[in-house]
């Protein structure tokens, strides 16, 4: 009885918040510049989390960032309430980031000239530079450096589209229906990129060894 | 520190037997309903090969959760939020500058065009506005509202007064000045704002007449359009209806992106009291925080925190904790660290800086 209560409770309260986002899309849409602002801070945290840690360099980061809004603002007229605004938007993220990965696999000879760490792992210019940020607290760098290096390194290995399945899926928590919304794709062909990327990440992880 | 040499994961590992292939993956994806995860977990118990594969599996998912997702830092995230302000305002003076441009290329093509479809649509519209203007309200039964016209060429648009302009007239017109004058009661002054346009125009009225309201606010929302001189009167001048939620969401863009700290000083200084939407201005205060490279801003910021936690606007969120341990542990500025740590202890007797 509580149970079935507080679902419903949720269930409210989610249908509220879907019908303000809404009454905050048309207000974009119409022109409203701090409507779209809001929308903007509403998801942009998830956005540049995603796209950090898709291209794992900042200023790559930054462009992904900037370019997706970009492209939100001018086709946001063109938005019909198909999906919600977080699927719309990540679609273009998502786009965006695709288009960033392809490009830097085609031009692997133009990045930053390659050196390898005392422990044989491959580093590029933008992670020799010293490490500033609040995020970067001892115990996630205890924690994260060996090995995140190793699996940011199998992750390299991936196309870009099963990177990105594997990304929105382990790390932004996606279901496989709504990574198939986003990428304009069936969840069927999202598994099948989910089992190929964990297959590859698995035998790189074992070839490292 | 998950180890991955101490995994189960060896070269040559085995994969899941066909049947169970897709199940065992999704089991360990999440993706099973309750009674499709039952049925493969009972399966991975029986099946010395599935459940071998699980293990594996479920390592390696292990492996991915202690690496961990990397967060975007709080200054990363304030400056992209910086740029993409500038460019969303390049591109609107951008669409501005293409406006006009268009309206003087179809004048030059076709001048015969304007100049007698011109006058009789003006001649209409005046009908039209005129007829409007009389009638309505005296069919509402109001009574006729006043909208002035001096002698000369300047359009006063006085209070009272329908909405005699638009954000298209205030798009095109440059604000040359303010002039203000105390009334008796000293809390809402009579304003006049100059638009210099091919029509000038003076709006004039107090402050609670929305069109007075709405040129100040153009004038906020549009920084780059006017001097700081008239930036800082026009947030003095909102000041009295600084609880207006569109008020207050255009000071918080003022705090976070006008290029003179006196003016973002002003518009924290009329935040800083009851009204609506208090996330947004957390979040400004947050953004400003972190951001602002003026200590004196920054100082603001912080005080108007901590007088939000006093009257319980500040919930326990573990960004703004993070954000505020950030700035105690690293300010240059030494109030600011002691503010930050003694917020940290407000929010919460349980979280110790």
């Amino acid at each position: 009885m509580g149970m079935s209560v507080a679902l419903e409770r949720d269930a409210r309260d989610a249908a509220v918040k879907v019908s303000e986002e809404s009454a905050l899309v048309r207000k974009a849409q119409a022109g409203d510049r701090l409507a779209f602002e809001e929308l903007v801070r509403k998801y942009d945290r998830d956005v540049l989390r995603l796209a950090l840690n898709l291209v794992h360099r900042t200023e790559d980061a930054r462009d992904i960032y900037q370019e997706s809004f970009l492209k939100a603002y001018r086709n946001l007229p063109r938005f019909r309430f198909e999906c919600s605004f977080y699927t719309w938007l990540y679609r273009i993220v998502t786009n965006v980031s695709l288009d960033h990965l392809r490009r830097r696999s085609s031009r692997r000879e133009d990045q930053a000239p390659v050196t390898e760490n005392f422990e044989g792992v491959a580093q590029d210019f933008f992670d020799r530079q010293p490490e500033t940020r609040p995020a970067a607290s001892p115990e996630r760098k205890l924690l994260g450096d060996e090995l995140g290096a190793l699996i940011q390194s199998a992750l390299e290995q991936l196309a870009p589209r099963e990177r990105m399945v594997f990304e929105l899926k382990h790390y932004q928590g996606l279901k496989l229906r709504a990574i198939g919304d986003m990428l304009g794709t069936s969840e069927e062909t999202v598994k099948n990129s989910l089992f190929r990327a964990t297959r590859k990440l698995r035998a790189s992880l074992v070839a490292m060894r | 520190m998950s180890d991955y040499s101490n995994s189960d994961l060896t070269p040559g590992s085995c994969e899941p037997c066909g049947e169970f292939s897709q199940q065992m993956h999704l089991l360990v994806a999440d993706e099973l309903e309750r009674p499709e995860q039952e049925a493969a977990e009972a399966h991975a118990q029986s099946c010395e090969v599935c459940g071998k594969f699980l293990s594996e599996y479920r390592e390696l998912s292990r492996m991915i959760a202690a690496a961990g997702a990397e967060e975007p830092s709080s200054e990363l995230l304030a400056s992209c939020r910086r740029s993409l302000t500038d460019e969303l305002d390049d591109l609107a003076a951008e669409a501005n500058d293409s406006r006009s441009k268009v309206r003087r290329w179809l004048h030059a093509v076709f001048p015969i065009t304007s100049l007698t479809v011109q006058p009789v649509a003006a001649g209409v519209l005046v009908f039209v506005g005129f007829a409007i203007g009389v009638l309505v309200p005296r069919w509402a039964g109001q009574p006729v509202p006043v909208v002035s016209v001096e002698e000369g060429p300047v359009t006063t648009v006085a209070e009272n007064s329908l909405p005699a302009f638009n954000e298209q007239d205030l798009r095109a017109a440059n604000i040359t000045g303010i002039n203000w004058e105390s009334t008796a009661s000293g809390d809402n002054p009579e304003v006049q704002v100059q638009l210099q346009a091919e029509r000038p125009l003076t709006v004039q009225g107090t402050v609670a007449n929305n069109n007075v309201k709405d040129t100040l606010l153009y004038i906020l929302q549009n920084n780059r359009r006017c001097g700081p001189d008239v930036r800082i009167e026009s947030v003095e001048l909102l000041k009295p209806r600084s609880k207006d939620a569109d008020v207050r969401r255009a000071l918080c863009q003022v705090v976070r992106t006008d290029a003179n700290a006196a003016v973002r000083l002003k518009a924290l200084e009329c935040l800083n009291g009851e009204g609506d939407e208090p996330q947004i201005v957390r979040q400004t205060l947050e953004a400003v925080l972190v951001a602002d490279s003026n200590p004196g801003v920054r100082i603001e910021a912080i005080n108007a925190l901590r007088a939000m936690a006093v009257k319980n606007q500040v919930p326990l969120d573990p960004h703004l904790v993070k954000v505020l341990r950030e700035r105690a542990e690293s300010d240059p500025s030494t109030y600011i660290r002691l503010q930050s740590a003694a917020l940290i202890q407000d929010l919460g007797p349980k979280l110790s800086y």
